[in-house]
């Protein structure tokens, strides 16, 4: 869907860690996350709609009853399989038992939960048949025992070994107990080829009953990543998505990741950010520092979540679905590949465009193309870029810095930087102020983004940022008569 | 002998040996058999026990005999092994190379194998595990040099089986045997009521100095001068003691604490050179020795004379020893 290595970078390993299950079934569908395509709408609006139920039955007692004994089951799907073809031992035959058994538990709280939420796709039944080949005397408690009563054989073999071990208990004299041990041995073989017997019957018995099994293991898993999705959306408070044809909106969207980060840095609070794009290219500029990057990796984030079946970051969401999600970016340099920088990125933008032409529908987020070479030749290539992808089947925003690339473009925002900003004031709070100069100008910045009407206003954010960065006096005249 | 008596007042006993085929097996099959069907016994192992043939060394071993009604622990691919009519009561989680440890109730008397876990947090709380399925009293078999295990957390008392496999010389079995009961009879310390997650803590005079990082105890004694008490976290080996009793530095009367007697893993040459310096071993958890049974057959060939190894052991060592063939 998107390439690994922007994985952590957008912040989608983070918000997967986020994701809790109870039992190891929903956490190997978290390990293998699947990514729904477009021609898949359907399930993923089943998903989606599964989730935005669970999402409202949190406080439900059979809610918090299911995660509970959710916890409790053990993977034993290896078992089932061998249902069909081998003979399970007892310890095998326990751990089949005993799911049966928590399925007795589980099947009439998911019962009366549903009866609620009307969640789609998801069946969980009480095997109850396979449960009395196991337990034929209907004792339900977790322990298991071939019984004897299943063979008369077995049941014989067993009281003459019982016997024998009363004899041997009380018997002081070693050659008889040895011999006493030899006969007892007899019916130890006996009792063992009975129970091999019983073992092998009792596994043809349940084998009709295994592919149940398995759908069953099937439904919880999916059950059980469904309300670990919903919690990650009640906790960080993530709308239901909209799904649309070519539409893109996102409304006060957040990267949980990057929140974190702010969090735990300086104790500040990410800014929310809004963003509509449509089918063709769109640019955003503005100041360093201002947060470009972040915005491509919070829109990024969100068709990702999204197409994995995750509640989106933000207040509301209206989302297409794509066929692939492409990143260019120079900063994840692929120096291990030997590519400099700008070898990376082209590659990478030869690559998406390539994947665009070819396939479907695709979403596309482009960093500062060209950033690293001369900013005549940069400029050239980002506006090529961006005219020739506006025709394309895809969505774009292109991160940039160059002046005059906007015209080329179908539209273009603009983070709003220091633009709002009282520069003489700031400069004054630098001045008087022991915190990092670098952590005033963040505090500063605005980090919203806003549609540009007229794009022939360029600001030049630069200039400001490197004065109030103190850059040295005599320097500061020298870059201002090249402006 | 062994009696019922000295196992009675404990609920988890565990049995530790001086080498390989020390007769543990013999002294676990003995505690087994003084308990009748009335007491729910609990058995498991740290590693593997209770095989014909010692796997390493090839020599005929005793198999581990359980009444009705006990309550094993032990590795998933050893059940087949067990010739008793099993119950399966639970399964646990823990894995070892041998399959995920599973509670089984033993219906009838029987053989079994047992191949517990090896981490001291498991034996605990799978000492647990057992006393929920109804387990009495838990005995736990030890493996080769596994003294970790006589630990106080995992059980309340300990047995230590010395036997003549040691050493074919029964002047360095006794030696040897009685060094052990002298590091596992250790006092708990006065000074050190509780033990700290850092490297090393010194008691000077009027100062607790705490020391995070790894540092030679020497260099530490002779930057900080009246030491009365050293703790040191984890092991104590004799590579640590040697350059400091070589040292010079003046030892008489200071105390040297670890957590519990298994973390001293010194030779008895370097605990006379201790006692001699005048320098005190304390521990934070003292270990409950009840008595060191001895094995007068040597695996390898060799048998010493039963009633020589028992009185020349009751003789160096302060705790009660038993003959661990003694009746069989």
């Amino acid at each position: 869907m998107i390439d690994e290595k922007y994985m952590d970078e957008i912040g989608f390993t983070f918000v997967k860690n986020e994701i809790e299950t109870c039992s190891p079934y929903g956490a190997e569908l978290k390990r293998k996350l699947r990514f729904f395509k477009p021609e898949e709408r359907g399930l993923l609006l089943e998903e989606l709609e599964n989730i935005n139920k669970l999402c409202k039955a949190q406080e439900l007692p059979e809610y918090k009853k299911i995660s509970h004994m959710l916890m409790s089951l053990k993977d034993i799907r290896r078992s089932i399989v061998s249902i069909d073809s081998l003979t399970l031992n007892e310890i095998e035959l326990f751990e089949i038992k005993r799911f049966l058994l928590q399925l007795d538990t589980i099947a009439p709280l998911f019962d009366t939960l549903n009866a609620k939420l009307e969640l789609s796709g998801i069946t969980i039944n009480r095997i109850s048949a396979a449960l009395d080949i196991l337990d034929p005397e209907k004792k339900r408690n977790p322990a298991f025992m071939l019984s004897g009563a299943l063979s008369e054989k077995l049941s014989y073999a067993r009281e003459q070994k019982r016997l024998i071990e009363l004899q041997i208990n009380s018997c002081t004299d070693a050659k008889r107990r040895e011999s006493l041990l030899l006969k007892r041995a007899e019916f130890v073989a006996m009792e063992d080829a009975e129970e091999t017997a019983l073992k092998r019957n009792l596994c043809m018995e349940l084998r009709p009953y295994a592919q149940e099994m398995l759908s069953t293991v099937g439904s919880i898993a999916k059950l059980d990543f469904s309300m670990a999705k919903a919690a990650l959306a009640v906790k960080y408070g993530c709308p239901m998505p909209h799904i649309t044809d070519k539409r893109l909106v996102l409304t006060n969207m957040f990267n949980p990741a990057v929140a974190y980060a702010i969090k735990s840095r300086s104790g500040g609070n990410f800014t929310p950010l809004s963003i509509e794009l449509e089918m063709g290219a769109s640019v955003l500029t503005g100041a360093n520092m201002g947060g470009k990057s972040i915005v491509l990796y919070t829109i990024a984030l969100n068709a990702l979540c999204i197409q994995a079946g995750i509640f989106p970051f933000a207040n509301s969401c209206e989302m297409p679905l794509f066929d692939n999600i492409y990143m260019v970016s120079g900063a994840t340099g692929d120096y291990n590949k030997g590519l400099s920088s700008f070898g990376s990125e082209i590659t990478q933008l030869n690559d998406a465009i390539s994947g665009i032409e070819a396939s479907g529908f695709s979403l596309m987020l482009v960093d500062e193309l060209a950033r690293g070479t001369n900013p005549d030749e940069g400029a050239a290539i980002v506006k090529g870029a961006v005219e020739y992808v506006c025709d394309m089947r895809c969505i774009s925003l292109f991160a940039t810095h160059y002046d005059g690339v906007a015209p080329f473009a179908d539209r273009q925002y603009r983070v709003k930087g220091l633009c709002d900003t009282d520069m003489y004031g700031l400069k004054k709070r630098i001045d008087n102020s022991n915190k990092s100069r670098i952590s005033i100008i963040e505090e500063a910045m605005s980090y919203g983004v806003y549609l540009v009407e007229d794009s022939s206003i360029v600001p030049h954010d630069a200039l400001s940022i490197c004065e109030l960065l103190g850059t040295n006096p005599l320097l500061m005249n020298y870059i201002k008569k090249h402006y | 002998m062994l009696t019922r008596a000295h196992i009675e007042p404990y609920d988890a006993i565990s049995i530790i040996g001086m080498c390989k085929n020390a007769g543990k097996t013999t002294v676990l099959n003995k505690m087994l058999s003084l308990f009748d069907t009335n007491t729910t016994l609990g058995v498991t192992s740290i590693g593997m026990d209770g095989e014909t043939i010692d796997i390493v060394t090839s020599t005929k071993k005793p198999e581990i005999y359980v009444r009705a009604n006990t309550i094993i622990a032990t590795a998933a691919n050893l059940v087949k092994f067990c010739d008793i009519t099993k119950e399966i009561l639970a399964t646990t989680g823990m894995l070892t190379p041998m399959g995920e440890v599973a509670v089984i109730r033993a219906v009838s008397d029987g053989y079994v194998r047992i191949g517990g876990p090896s981490m001291t947090g498991q034996l605990i709380l799978l000492n647990e595990i057992l006393k929920k399925e109804g387990a009495n009293k838990v005995f736990i078999d030890g493996a080769i040099s596994r003294r970790s295990l006589s630990a106080p957390l995992v059980s309340e008392a300990t047995i230590l089986c010395a036997g003549a496999s040691y050493s074919p010389d029964i002047n360095t079995l006794i030696t040897d045997t009685a060094h052990i009961c002298e590091l596992l009879l250790l006092n708990r310390s006065e000074r050190f009521k509780h033990g700290f997650d850092k490297h090393m803590a010194l008691y000077t005079k009027d100062d607790c100095i705490i020391i995070q990082r790894e540092t030679a105890l020497c260099d530490v004694l002779r930057k900080n001068s009246n030491v009365a008490a050293v703790f040191l976290k984890g092991a104590v080996t004799d590579a640590m003691l040697k350059p400091l009793l070589m040292s010079g530095i003046k030892l008489n009367g200071m105390e040297l604490c670890a957590e519990d007697a298994s973390k001293f893993l010194i030779s008895s040459g370097t605990a006379d050179k201790i006692k001699k310096k005048g320098m005190q071993l304390t521990v934070l958890r003292t270990i409950n020795l009840i008595g060191v049974a001895v094995n007068p057959f040597n695996a390898y060939g060799m048998s010493l004379s039963a009633s020589e190894l028992l009185s020349r052991m009751s003789n160096a060592v302060h705790v009660p020893v038993f003959d661990v063939l003694a009746g069989s």
